[in-house]
Parts: structure tokens; C-alpha cells; sequence
């Protein structure tokens, strides 16, 4: 099976001064990589250091077989199409109707026809359970958290990336909504073959689906290639 | 004494580097936003064009209504009281041409644009940038100069031409018909008069200069706007700080043109 992403000595950079180390580590298709730790924003640092959004500090770095450090910005931008990214701060633009904000980026790089995009939104919509009277033509980017986040997540996998992070973009919406809504997304990743990297404020909500783990305090960085790993690790880090 | 010149000319010199650093910063925004538009492109496309269409509908199409209002009062305002203060033919083509054809058209069109058009694209982007939008988009591999800066630039630009014209032909011709309807029938004839005077030269000058007048108003609004950080006071500044800047431009701009036409 060909890796989706392999780290080399990756260090991101932090803004305040940390004291963990550089890691290796490779992600095949079917990995989900849960990235865990106590600080949030250590976390967020090291996830957008993996997915090519922030530069590193050190290391090497191939997302889909690009070299994904010092890329030019058109190739960052094609390999966006190839990684996607959501976090918290991730919004959809309020000019557009929720089709036209779910469409946007795919007909941008002209992934397929307007029909086929549209046949296969609809899939996506049904499988995240999207469900309102209107039609999404009509709906404006301010629906309900709820949809605006099914949206979002729906935007970004039409894309049909080969690697897919999922920050705190559930932090909109109640508990009990995002473990449905990140179990049928995790359903849909492993249907598409999709490598998934997960990081939330909720450690238990990562352990749930992650297949491998990296631990990240501003002292320490851990790759735990499997689960079983880090169950039997002998010091098994803090997570809070 | 050196200290005292550092003095008197520190502020001035200041003043003239901050201006000069702006202006730089500004034209190497607008070219590489054009830049990645044209390299982008595809000619026979037309999903190519749709946000440049939507921008000219904005700003052109949509702003008829208060262009032709603008338009017939002016045409009251300036032509019609022109026509009847001179009374020698050559002098009052001069005026019409040069003074409201060359000057008060554009001026007037560039003005209505940049506060309704021009406001609108700062607000526009600032709040898109304020609230992660636009970094959004960037993470999904959107070039945001391709797909939000030069459709705005180019329509402004395409629309500043078209408003232009449309309201210079509308000032002069209504101040004529006026002038003909309530002083004398005879001044219709200056309907034909001003078509024959009408130089090639002055039509490239009018061209040239309502595309620049175009560029600086959707240059500085698409600026000024991507400059929104963190905070939602930003946007008033920044908006201000746009129409300020394109006012002065748009000054600027007139003055050196005519400069080279004296």
C-alpha cells in the first residue's frame, strides 16, 4: 500500500519555545492518525505542520508523494486539493448559497462536470445526514451550526482528497451531534480509501477512531504506529 | 544646524517615503493579482468569466439608475449653464469637451463608483477575511488573487469605462437638448458640433484615463480590504483609509494627465 504521508525528523514551528523532539512517521490510506495531547495549541501546530498549511521548523515531508516543504504556491495550492484542512476557524464564505459554498472548490480545479459534482454532493449530503426543506440552492451560508458544519466537511471531501485533518470543527455544534456526525464522516473516509488525521479538544473523541497516535506536549512527542502500542507503552502520557 | 535640518525635513521626508512605499506596495499587489488572473484564464471559458460578470453587474449594470439621475442633473448643472454663459461656438466646444467631457464625467462617474462600488469591496473583503473566509478558501487551494481580487480590479475597471461613457454622453446630450428646448433651437446643433470635434486623441486620453481612474479604485478597495487582521473595528478603518486613498489618487491621476495633454 503506497504512504499518503511520511514524515521525516518533522519539527514544527512553535511560537512559544518547546522542548519536544522531531518525529518519523507514515500514513497509509487507511490510516487514522489521532494526534492527542493536553494543549490544544501544540496540537494545532503539529496537525498543520503535517498537512503542509504551516511550515516546519526541520524535517522532511511528502503528502501524496509531494515534497511539501519549500513548494512552490501553485503546488501548494494543487496539493491542497490532495490534503484538505478543517479546523475551527474554518467557515464557509457568506456571498454564496450552501450549494455554490459545497461546489466552490471542486469546480474551481475543475474536478468534474457541474452534474457529476452535484450527483455526488448529493451522496455526500445524505451519507453526513443532511437533511432541510429547502433546496440548498435557496439556503444561505447561515444555516444552522449543524449544517454549516455537515457543509463544510461536505466541501471538503468532494474535493476527494487522498489525506483529510479534522480539527475542532465540531466545537460548534453539542457532543452527542459530533460523534454522529464524525462517525458517518469516518465511515465515508474508509469507503473512499481516505488517510484521516484527527485532533480535538476531546482526546477520548480522537481514541475513538484512531488506528495509529501521536502524542504532543510542548516536553514530549510520541508516534504510536498502532493502537496496541500505545495501550502497552509503559509510561502512557498524560493527556490532561 | 544639521540636526535642525534633520528636523524640518524629517517629517516631510517621512511622509514621502511612507506615500511612495504605499504606492509600491499597492502596484506590485495590483500585477500580481493580474498576473495570476491572466496566467489562469481560459479565453473561450465562460465559467472563467463568472466572477468578473458578477462584478461588472455590481458595478456597472446596478448603478445605472443613479448614474442617469447623476447624469440629467449635472447636465443641468454644468452643460446646460455652460451653453448659456458663452456665447462664442468654439469656446463653449472647448468647455464641453474638455472641461465636462474630459473632467466632470469621469470624475463624477469615478466618485459614484468608488463610494458605492469601491466601499462595497473593502467591507466586502474585510469581513470575509475577519471571519477566516478567506483563509478558508486559501486551505481548499483557492488562489484568492484569481478567484477575488482581479475579477474585482478588471470589473471596476471595465465598469469605471462604461459608466464613464455613458455618463458623459447623457450630461452633454441632456445640457444640450435643454439649452435647445429652453434658450434657442439653435443650440442643437451643438449635438453635431461636439460629434466633430470629438479628436482621436482626446478619445484615447478619456480611454486611458477612466481605465486608470478603473484600476486605483479597484486596486485600493481590494487593498485596503485584504488588510482587515483580527479585529471587526478594522473595517470602518480600513474603508475610510480606501475612499480617502482613491479620492487622492484619483486626483493625482487627473492632474498628471493634465500635465501631458496641456
Amino acid at each position: 500500500m503506497k504512504s499518503v504521508l511520511i514524515a521525516s525528523q518533522l519539527l514544527p514551528e512553535f511560537d512559544s519555545p518547546v522542548s519536544a523532539g522531531a518525529i518519523d512517521l507514515a500514513m497509509d490510506s487507511d490510516t487514522v492518525l489521532g494526534v492527542i495531547g493536553p494543549d490544544m495549541s501544540i496540537k494545532s501546530a503539529w496537525i498543520k505542520c503535517l498537512t503542509g498549511i504551516e511550515a516546519s521548523a526541520q524535517g522532511e515531508l511528502m503528502i501524496n508523494e509531494h515534497d511539501a516543504i519549500g513548494m512552490s504556491r501553485k503546488d501548494w495550492q494543487q496539493l491542497r486539493t490532495e490534503c484538505v484542512y478543517m479546523d475551527d476557524e474554518t467557515a464557509l464564505v457568506s456571498v454564496f448559497n450552501v450549494q455554490e459554498n459545497i461546489l466552490l472548490p471542486a469546480s474551481y480545479h475543475k474536478l468534474n462536470t457541474r452534474q457529476a459534482l452535484l450527483q455526488k454532493m448529493e451522496t455526500l449530503l445524505q451519507q453526513l445526514g443532511f437533511k432541510h426543506p429547502r433546496h440548498l440552492s435557496e439556503l444561505p451560508a447561515y444555516v444552522d451550526d449543524l449544517e454549516i458544519v455537515q457543509a463544510i466537511i461536505a466541501r471538503a471531501l468532494l474535493l476527494q482528497p487522498a489525506l483529510v485533518s479534522i480539527g475542532n470543527i465540531f466545537n460548534l455544534i453539542g457532543r452527542h451531534q459530533a460523534s454522529e456526525l464524525l462517525a458517518k464522516t469516518m465511515a465515508w473516509s474508509n469507503t473512499e480509501k481516505i488517510a484521516t488525521i484527527l485532533g480535538f479538544h476531546n482526546n477520548s473523541l480522537t481514541l475513538k477512531y484512531a488506528t495509529a497516535l501521536l502524542y504532543v506536549s510542548d516536553s514530549q512527542s510520541c508516534y504510536y504506529k498502532t493502537r496496541e502500542e500505545y495501550e502497552k507503552s509503559r509510561v502512557k502520557p498524560a493527556l490532561s | 544646524m544639521t540636526q535642525v535640518l534633520n528636523t524640518l525635513l524629517g517629517a516631510p521626508g517621512a511622509f514621502v517615503l511612507k506615500r511612495l512605499q504605499y504606492i509600491l506596495n499597492l502596484t506590485t499587489f495590483t500585477m500580481l493579482a493580474l498576473l495570476d488572473w491572466f496566467r489562469s484564464i481560459r479565453f473561450f471559458n465562460r465559467q472563467s468569466y463568472r466572477p468578473l460578470v458578477i462584478q461588472i453587474i455590481f458595478s456597472g449594470i446596478d448603478a445605472m439608475p443613479t448614474i442617469i439621475f447623476l447624469a440629467l442633473v449635472t447636465g443641468f448643472i454644468f452643460t446646460f449653464r455652460m451653453i448659456a454663459l458663452f456665447e462664442s461656438v468654439s469656446d463653449t466646444m472647448s468647455i464641453l469637451i474638455y472641461v465636462i467631457g474630459m473632467e466632470v464625467g469621469p470624475m463624477i462617474s469615478a466618485i459614484t463608483l468608488t463610494s458605492r462600488t469601491g466601499s462595497a469591496i473593502t467591507v466586502d473583503l474585510g469581513n470575509m477575511k475577519l471571519h477566516k473566509e478567506i483563509q478558508s478558501m486559501e486551505y481548499l487551494g483557492v488562489d484568492i488573487n484569481r478567484f477575488l481580487v482581479a475579477p474585482r480590479i478588471i470589473g471596476v475597471t471595465f465598469s469605471q469605462l462604461a459608466v464613464s461613457i455613458f455618463f458623459t454622453a447623457i450630461t452633454l446630450t441632456s445640457g444640450v437638448i435643454m439649452s435647445g428646448l429652453f434658450i434657442s433651437p439653435v443650440h442643437f446643433n451643438f449635438l453635431f458640433d461636439i460629434a466633430d470635434n470629438l479628436q482621436p486623441m482626446v478619445l484615447l486620453i478619456f480611454t486611458v484615463k477612466n481605465i486608470l481612474f478603473g484600476l486605483s479604485i479597484g486596486a485600493i478597495s481590494c487593498f485596503h480590504g485584504l488588510k482587515v487582521e483580527a479585529s471587526p473595528t478594522e473595517v470602518p478603518q480600513q474603508t475610510q483609509k480606501s475612499i480617502v486613498n482613491i479620492v487622492i489618487m484619483l486626483f493625482v491621476i487627473d492632474g498628471i494627465i493634465a500635465l501631458i495633454m496641456l
